[in-house]
């Protein structure tokens, strides 16, 4: 499929795909693949409460997605990494997707522009003086004044906050704009933080992942251009319909995890044979994510299908909480050398049964020591504890000493007898 | 030995007056026998304490039992390099009326005494095993063995014949707690039924929740991936439903817990129990039970429940319990938490501190337990057999042995 984009140049949605070379048919395709993904959150078996996005037929979203008339979307890339952009745009080829996202962000984007330079802050501040929806990649740098990310000369921080005042609504997309991603990991030196920690009191969708699927981001922005109002999140601002499902739980491996099959290690017969990843460290019992639904580059693949293990890219602090990635467990920090959880908690194990052991024979030790101490208390000589002699002239019994001397040792006196 | 004692004066050592316990006997004859015998080899008139202590019992008990006259000069007194004495015994009457008999007969250190007889290795195990004992109690074992004169003078070889626990009458250290016969000691029922099944139930819980937990921590063993993959099983599944049901039986029992500790009428079930240092008083002791673990003090203060150290380590005990509870909830809750407000609460934990980190401190909780349930048993195991108070078996019967007219510090004297 190919099209031309000239920018917004008719009023609605569906007028200007329509000019750039789409048919109706792809347009209701494609609102049917968000009403897909809207209706991922609903998929909860027994679910008490109703699907996090009320399904809706794909020609209503059409409907109302056609008729969009020319949206305001200031799409910020801070610090970052481009992948959630290339995520959402290379994600199988040119396609409509690719189309709805240019004409969205045309707005201002430093990556799908085509303004560059003092003209391109000329339009983010034309875009920020309308009401828009903020959409953002990338963390916010808070140490040394923010100088580790500028844009024209201006911080990411003043940025973003600068572009938050008028937005109707706030997108944190990818791991770096909801919580920092790598650069927020320890040792975290550029003091990178993400979105919610610098706009504060203000609800923000955070579109998690490392990158996020790019059908995640669309949809998210399609649902609240079409509903007006933000989709339902979990407890940490993440879509409910995209993120409310373990991996572990809707993964095509998940019988090999229930029957005790693993992966023990790349390459062994168990990967062959598509085995668990969850001692090669596979993080999807920990994650919450809906890659093994929606898959990535158009359905293709995704990480787990593929072979490898889950990062757990979609959960906070991952690089931190869920590294070494090849293990099941995070290592424990504290103990000079960082040991895996099992390590240190053998080594407390083995502590305390050696400390045991040498108290014990410690113990035994003394028992005995305090043993003879108190059987000694008083020498007796009945006992051969002193040579003290209570007899005035002791003689000895004729038949032990008949041949032994009276300084006999005891082998002498036992052979005299 | 040293310079002072061996150079104390004999009025001293006159002066010391000793107690006898128990006889014990190898079997060749009875109690009354060994003790005559052993009463029998001292010259007449001796002062020596033993001899004292051995003539009074020997008075006392069998009157029956009369002893010949020993002379000075037929009594080979015990030396530093050979620590018994060998006594002469004329005309010694024989048990059952058989008439007399001429002895030798040998007395003093057992090991000494042991080493010179002929004895099985069974035997001679019985009799250290029994001295062994007496030496805790604070007796000292007088070896007694014999050997028949025959005709011409001719000593036969020397046969065991028992020992008998002398011990100063006025003992010091912990011999002060001690009742002045051995034998009185006094059962305390000490743990209420109900005590000991939650104390089993929760052996066994935390028995299956730490197998289980461990496997799903690192599944180190399974089908493997050549010979099983035709019938696959359901081992990890098995596992976790094992997990999960006994985790939720295991918080019925923490549930019950917490009922009793406010409904039972049981005070070692009552809610101050699980107060580790009531008073100022525990603070000091829990110092002088560190102490005596630190091998610093000789003697612990005496409890007849728990001390101070033992109640804080139980104490951590509950509280660690208490975070497996709730960590184990949380991440049995997680998979639910969107899909049902209950568990949304529950699982909160993760929200804030990352579902792998309170997997790791879930872990690492569980390696805490272990470490506790070896220094438990240990522990246990210790002051049992040195204090001989039945501690272990308390759990199972319920009942403590004290002795009589110990005062343990949290209780009264026990009668």
């Amino acid at each position: 499929m190919s099209f031309e984009l000239n920018g917004w140049t008719e009023p609605t949605l569906e007028e200007n795909l329509i000019k750039a070379g789409f048919d109706r048919r792809d347009f209701l395709k494609y609102c049917g693949e968000l009403a897909a993904v809207f209706a991922v959150g609903g998929a909860v078996a027994g679910s008490a409460t109703p699907a996090f996005a009320a399904p809706v037929p794909a020609e209503v979203i059409a409907d109302k997605m056609g008729a969009l008339t020319k949206p305001v979307v200031v799409w910020l890339q801070l610090q970052e990494c481009t992948g959630c952009m290339e995520s959402a745009l290379r994600s199988g080829g040119t396609t409509i997707e690719d189309a709805v996202l240019r004409l969205l962000s045309v707005e201002y984007n430093e990556l799908v522009m085509p303004a560059a330079g003092a003209a391109a802050n000329k339009a983010l501040e034309a875009a920020n003086a309308q009401p828009h929806v903020l959409v953002v990649n990338g963390s916010i740098p808070t140490k040394d004044g923010g100088i580790y990310c500028t844009i024209g000369g201006e911080s990411a921080e003043s940025v973003l906050r600068k572009s938050s005042e008028k937005a109707s609504a706030i997108i944190a997309v990818g791991a770096c704009a909801v919580w920092g991603s790598v650069q927020a990991s320890k040792p975290n030196p550029t003091g990178a933080v993400g979105v919610d920690q610098i706009i504060t009191g203000r609800p923000v969708i955070n579109v998690a992942g490392c990158p996020p699927i790019g059908e995640v981001i669309t949809a998210t922005i399609a649902y609240l251009l079409t509903h007006g109002e933000a989709p339902k999140l979990d407890n940490q601002g993440r879509p409910l319909f995209a993120y409310d499902q373990r991996i572990h739980d809707s993964c095509q491996r998940r019988a090999h995890f229930d029957a005790g099959q693993f992966v023990r290690s790349f390459d062994d017969d168990g990967a062959r044979n598509g085995w668990c990843l969850y001692e090669v460290g596979c993080k999807g019992p920990s994650t919450f994510a809906a890659c093994p639904i929606i898959k990535w580059n158009k359905g293709t693949s995704w990480p787990v299908q593929a072979g490898h293990p889950c990062l757990g890219c979609t959960e906070k602090n991952f690089f931190d909480n869920f590294t070494p990635f090849y293990s099941t467990l995070p290592n424990v920090g504290g103990f000079g050398v960082e040991g895996t959880a099992e390590a240190v908690g053998w080594g407390v194990v083995g502590v305390a049964a050696a400390g045991v052991a040498i108290h014990a024979g410690v113990t035994a030790a003394a028992n005995a020591a305090s043993r003879n101490a108190a059987s000694g208390n008083e020498p007796l000589q009945a006992f051969g504890d002193s040579e003290r002699v209570w007899l005035p002239n002791p003689k000895k019994v004729e038949s032990a000493d008949a041949e032994a001397p009276a300084e006999t040792t005891t082998d002498d006196s036992k052979k005299a007898e | 030995m040293t310079v002072d004692e061996q150079a104390a004066p004999a009025a001293e050592q006159a002066a010391l007056k000793l107690t006898a316990g128990s006889i014990f006997t190898a079997g060749k004859m009875n109690v009354g026998r060994v003790l005559a015998m052993a009463a029998a080899a001292a010259p007449a008139g001796s002062t020596d304490p033993v001899d004292v202590v051995l003539a009074g019992r020997l008075a006392d008990e069998r009157d029956d039992i009369a002893l010949p006259t020993v002379a000075d000069g037929d009594v080979d007194p015990a030396r530093m390099d050979r620590r018994y004495s060998l006594t002469r015994v004329h005309d010694l009457q024989l048990p059952g009326g058989k008439g007399t008999g001429d002895f030798v007969v040998m007395r003093g250190d057992l090991a000494s005494v042991l080493k010179e007889c002929k004895i099985s290795r069974e035997d001679r195990a019985v009799a250290v095993k029994n001295a062994d004992l007496s030496s805790r109690r604070g007796f000292r074992p007088l070896a007694v063995a014999s050997a028949p004169v025959g005709e011409g003078d001719t000593v036969g070889a020397f046969t065991f014949q028992g020992y008998i626990e002398l011990r100063s009458a006025n003992p010091a250290g912990f011999a002060d707690d001690v009742a002045a016969s051995p034998d009185s000691w006094a059962r305390v029922n000490l743990w209420s039924a109900s005590l000991r099944l939650q104390h089993w139930s929760n052996v066994l819980a935390i028995v299956v929740l730490s197998l289980t937990g461990y496997l799903i921590m690192d599944p180190f063993f399974g089908p493997s991936a050549t010979n099983d993959v035709q019938s696959p099983g359901y081992l990890m599944g098995w596992v976790r439903v094992i997990h999960f049901t006994t985790a939720f039986i295991w918080l019925v029992i923490g549930a019950a817990r917490v009922v009793s500790a406010f409904r039972s009428r049981d005070r070692y079930l009552r809610w101050p129990t699980l107060w580790p240092l009531k008073k100022k008083e525990d603070v000091k002791n829990l110092g002088a039970v560190v102490g005596h673990y630190l091998f610093i003090r000789k003697h612990a203060p005496l409890y007849l429940a728990h001390n101070p150290l033992q109640q804080l380590g139980y104490t951590g005990m509950y509280v660690l319990g208490a975070i497996q509870m709730v960590t184990g909830l949380t991440l049995y809750g997680m998979v639910h938490k969107n899909s049902s407000w209950f568990w949304g609460i529950v699982s909160t934990p993760v929200d804030w501190f990352g579902i792998t980190n309170v997997r790791v401190f879930h872990a690492i909780v569980m390696f805490l337990i272990w470490a506790f349930v070896i220094l438990h048993i240990y522990l246990a195991v210790r002051s049992d057999s040195l204090e001989r108070h039945g501690g272990i078996s308390s759990m199972i019967n319920g009942g403590v042995w004290l002795r009589r007219g110990s005062k343990p510090v949290d209780s009264p004297k026990i009668g």
